[in-house]
């Protein structure tokens, strides 16, 4: 028998193919509200949430980085005092970034290397006790636990010490530890600066991108892609707080399970619960598609439109989760030690956070479609 | 055959033994073998293009540097992965090999390689199991052992043989093929697929930005649709495609139906691998329509040797496992997307959308004390993610924390999972019974009783 179909029985086929296909889905089509626009949440979400985040992230690290100038200039109990200030304010700030850790910040691994890392110390205690001021260049040559963060910290905030001891220690002579602290703040800034330029600026633009995801950016080639970037970020970010900030200070990962107080962030400034909130609020920040007075469509709208119980489920463990972290009494590492049940408590509540973004959250956006990471070559 | 019993066999027996006769003389009848030629290559080509593709993204580094531990298959675990570098050099090998087969330059000898190394690379870490790997290391076992070098290669233009082989070698080739679409189809007919349009609202639901179409696919009654023509789609098409005047319509549905499916889904060369190797389908002589005689070789030369029927009956019994493997989950008890039991290896293919939240908890047997396990200290994020909702993932896992812990010196440690899962779209369900030391359970065939009931 021959083959007698020509290009015109074909196209016929495939156009009758194609109205029966859309006629079927008129047909069954109900009246409702439009599913939110996805495109719109990840534009709304660079635009409102990420890109100004880090961009309050700078400006509170440039005026930490004034402050320690001006602690350098003229130490005195109110120049401390402000630079203390200012290094808690640029923290936090900092600290909610942790929620959408991904893309430049995460690329430039400028968060784990330099910002964002541990400080040693001795080794910190060491420089700003030298007996010649270190020079503005010799500041790269640092490991990261010697910058950052963590590096200025210890040089504001000693709990071993009263704060005209600390102050003392600023009017020293020489002036190694006012130097040293300028310096790592405005080394600070500078990395800061880099991610915020890197979010919002030419060549990376990174907010543009996941802006335009799956309409012609060329780091998400689909919108799924950017909401994959999303979720897993908050999921990673509640990891994190479990895993290591909570769980290992609490020595939850160890038998027997004994504190070990060291291994909390922001030890010296006592500010190791507000470092978790921050995460909290920058998870909560991502979710509702809002920080402060500015709001966007937001990623909760997509999860409750596909379950509405993952939505009030994701409220209501964020909501827990940040009281149970209100509620840890005083400072963590003595908390970890001396008071361990709310501490507990608090692990617990966030944990179910992470579990319900990993899980309903996850599910009901569809973020696990896919081979793999490689795209299942 | 058919005179010898039709004395004195019922009118029935000799009806089948004819038919039965005429079935196996048409089989080893020579057919044109230039579209096996065409597939060979395309094959071949395609693996090549994987290994350039997956090297230049940097999954050989994901998948076999970065790890510290591998979910090896069961009985096979002493297949680890090379240290240091050496998984490039197996993929450059099998890039090679492939390359070869494409040719065919030792045509066997290439496939055999090149499905050894295929197989081995995809067998170090039941992670990165993907049915259309399975396929492919299916494929290239075919072409190591058929004659799939007949035409079109290296080795015919040196023998200077007869471009044809026996008509079953194309009919196993399109069998092989064909299962894969009609076992699909078969793995839809429930009701997570036909009644509620899952996994696909999820799925179809995050496409918004598809173009022109993009608002229509956030639709729930568009996954409807869509998965009733899909599971109409995979049980029709490989008879579509059998029969010549259906076949060019139902090409164009392959082609059509995998460009939409890449599109949507992070499916890498899968679709490609589809629209390529389903032109074995069309008429033998196919090629000759685009390559020149004498690149492809004369069909009407005389075959070097008359086709033998043993061959035939090993095609047949491969043919039978193949059709009664996938089938082994209804041996186990509970539900197959949950439990995952036969899952693998059963071309279920876009079924479940899963996700999962594991946490393990590793206890001292002497003194009751436990500790928290984080998965990541010893998993990928992406091992991670695979592990949290598959069982025997979870239990592997289990026996990775306590061999580590009697590595370190400690005793034994049970190790229990709180393991919370979605599956299609449903409230959270807790997937294994949290009071098991998995890492105690042995490996069983009948299934796995610590799996909690599935919540479908």
């Amino acid at each position: 028998m021959s083959l007698t179909i020509g290009r015109r029985d074909a196209l016929l086929f495939f156009s009758a193919l194609g109205v029966v296909g859309l006629g079927a889905v008129a047909a069954c089509r109900r009246e409702g509200t439009e599913p939110p626009d996805r495109g719109k949440i990840l534009a709304d979400l660079s635009a409102v949430v990420i890109v100004p985040a880090y961009a309050a992230a700078a400006a509170d690290a440039e005026a930490l980085d004034a402050a320690t100038v001006a602690l350098r200039d003229a130490p005195s109990a109110e120049a401390l005092g402000a630079a203390r200030a200012a290094w808690k304010k640029a923290r936090y700030s900092w600290k909610t970034t942790d929620a959408f850790l991904f893309g430049p910040a995460d690329d430039l691994a400028l968060t784990g290397g330099i910002i964002d890392t541990a400080a040693d110390i001795a080794k910190v205690e060491a420089l700003a006790a030298a007996s010649t001021p270190l020079e503005a260049q010799e500041i790269a040559r640092l490991g990261a636990n010697q910058r950052g963060f963590g590096a200025l910290e210890t040089l504001l905030f000693d709990p071993a010490r009263d704060d005209a001891a600390m102050l003392a220690s600023f009017q020293a002579e020489g002036g190694c530890r006012g130097v040293l602290a300028a310096l790592v703040a405005a080394d600070l800034r500078a990395k800061i600066d880099v991610v915020l330029a890197a979010w919002r600026e030419p060549p990376t633009d990174h907010g543009a991108e996941l802006s335009r995801a799956g309409r012609g950016s060329a780091v998400y080639t689909s919108e799924r892609q950017g909401v994959d970037a999303v979720v897993n970020a908050l999921i990673n970010a509640a990891e994190i707080l479990i895993a290591v900030r909570l769980a290992k200070p609490l020595g939850l990962d160890k038998t027997p399970s004994v504190a070990v107080p060291e291994l909390i962030e922001s030890p010296r400034s006592d500010a190791s619960v507000d470092d978790l909130l921050a995460v909290l609020d920058g998870i909560e920040m991502v979710y509702f598609g809002r920080r402060g007075d500015a709001s966007g469509l937001p990623l909760s709208d997509a999860v409750a439109e596909r379950s509405p119980s993952a939505d009030a489920r994701m409220r209501s463990d964020l909501e827990k989760a940040k009281e149970g972290v209100r509620a840890i009494p005083g400072p963590l590492r003595t908390a970890v030690v001396e008071r361990r049940d709310p501490v507990v408590a608090a692990h617990a509540a966030v944990r179910e956070v992470k579990r319900c973004l990993a899980t309903e959250v996850a599910g009901a956006l569809g973020t696990s479609v896919g081979f793999n990471v490689t795209d299942g070559d | 055959m058919a005179a010898a019993t039709s004395s004195s066999s019922p009118p029935i027996l000799d009806g089948a033994a004819a038919w039965a006769e005429r079935v196996q003389a048409r089989a080893l009848a020579p057919v044109d073998a230039a579209s096996l030629g065409a597939f060979r290559f395309l094959l071949g080509a395609l693996v090549v293009a994987a290994v350039v593709r997956h090297w230049a993204k940097g999954g050989i580094y994901d998948a076999f540097v970065v790890p510290t531990h591998f979910f090896a298959y069961e009985g096979l675990e002493l297949v680890r992965p090379l240290p240091g570098q050496g998984m490039y050099v197996v993929y450059a090998a099998l890039a090679l090999a492939a390359a070869s087969l494409a040719a065919g330059f030792r045509t066997r000898a290439s496939a055999a390689v090149a499905c050894l190394l295929f197989t081995y690379a995809h067998a170090c870490d039941k992670s990165n199991y993907l049915n259309h790997y399975h396929l492919v290391s299916l494929l290239l076992a075919l072409a190591a052992v058929l004659p799939l070098g007949a035409a079109l290669s290296l080795d015919r233009a040196r023998a200077g043989a007869a471009a044809t082989v026996p008509a079953w070698v194309l009919w196993l080739v399109r069998f092989q093929i064909g299962l894969v679409y009609f076992y699909g189809g078969v793995g839809k007919l429930q009701t997570d697929w036909l009644l509620r349009a899952m996994p696909l609202q999820i799925w179809l639901a995050a496409n918004g930005d598809f173009p022109l179409l993009g608002g229509v696919l956030r639709w729930p009654e568009t996954a409807y649709v869509m998965s009733w023509l899909g599971a109409a789609f995979d049980l029709s098409v490989a008879f579509l495609l059998t029969a010549r005047r259906t076949r060019p319509f139902a090409y164009a549905c392959v082609v059509g139906f995998h460009v939409v499916t890449a599109r949507l889904f992070q499916i890498g060369m899968f679709p490609w691998v589809m629209i390529a190797l389903t032109l074995v389908f069309f008429d033998p002589s196919w090629p000759r329509r685009v390559l020149p005689e004498r690149w492809i070789g004369p069909r009407d030369a005389p075959a070097r040797r008359a086709a033998s029927r043993r061959p035939l009956a090993l095609a047949l019994a491969w043919a039978a496992f193949h059709v009664l493997f996938p089938l082994r989950s209804h041996l186990y008890p509970g539900d197959v997307l949950w439990t995952e039991d036969g899952y693998r290896f059963s071309w279920r293919v876009m079924l479940i959308e899963k996700a999962g939240s594991a946490e393990l908890t590793a206890t001292d047997p002497r003194t009751g004390a436990s500790r928290e396990v984080r998965a990541r200290a010893f998993l990928t994020p992406f091992q991670v993610k695979m592990m949290s909702t598959q069982p025997d993932m979870i239990r592997a896992f289990a026996r990775m924390i306590a061999d580590d812990a009697e590595q370190r010196g400690e005793p034994r440690p049970r190790v229990t999972a709180d393991v919370v899962v979605t599956l299609n779209g449903r409230p959270p369900a807790r997937l294994i019974d949290p009071t098991v030391d998995l890492a105690a359970e042995p490996i069983r065939l009948g299934g796995t009783p610590w799996v909690l009931p599935s919540p479908r």
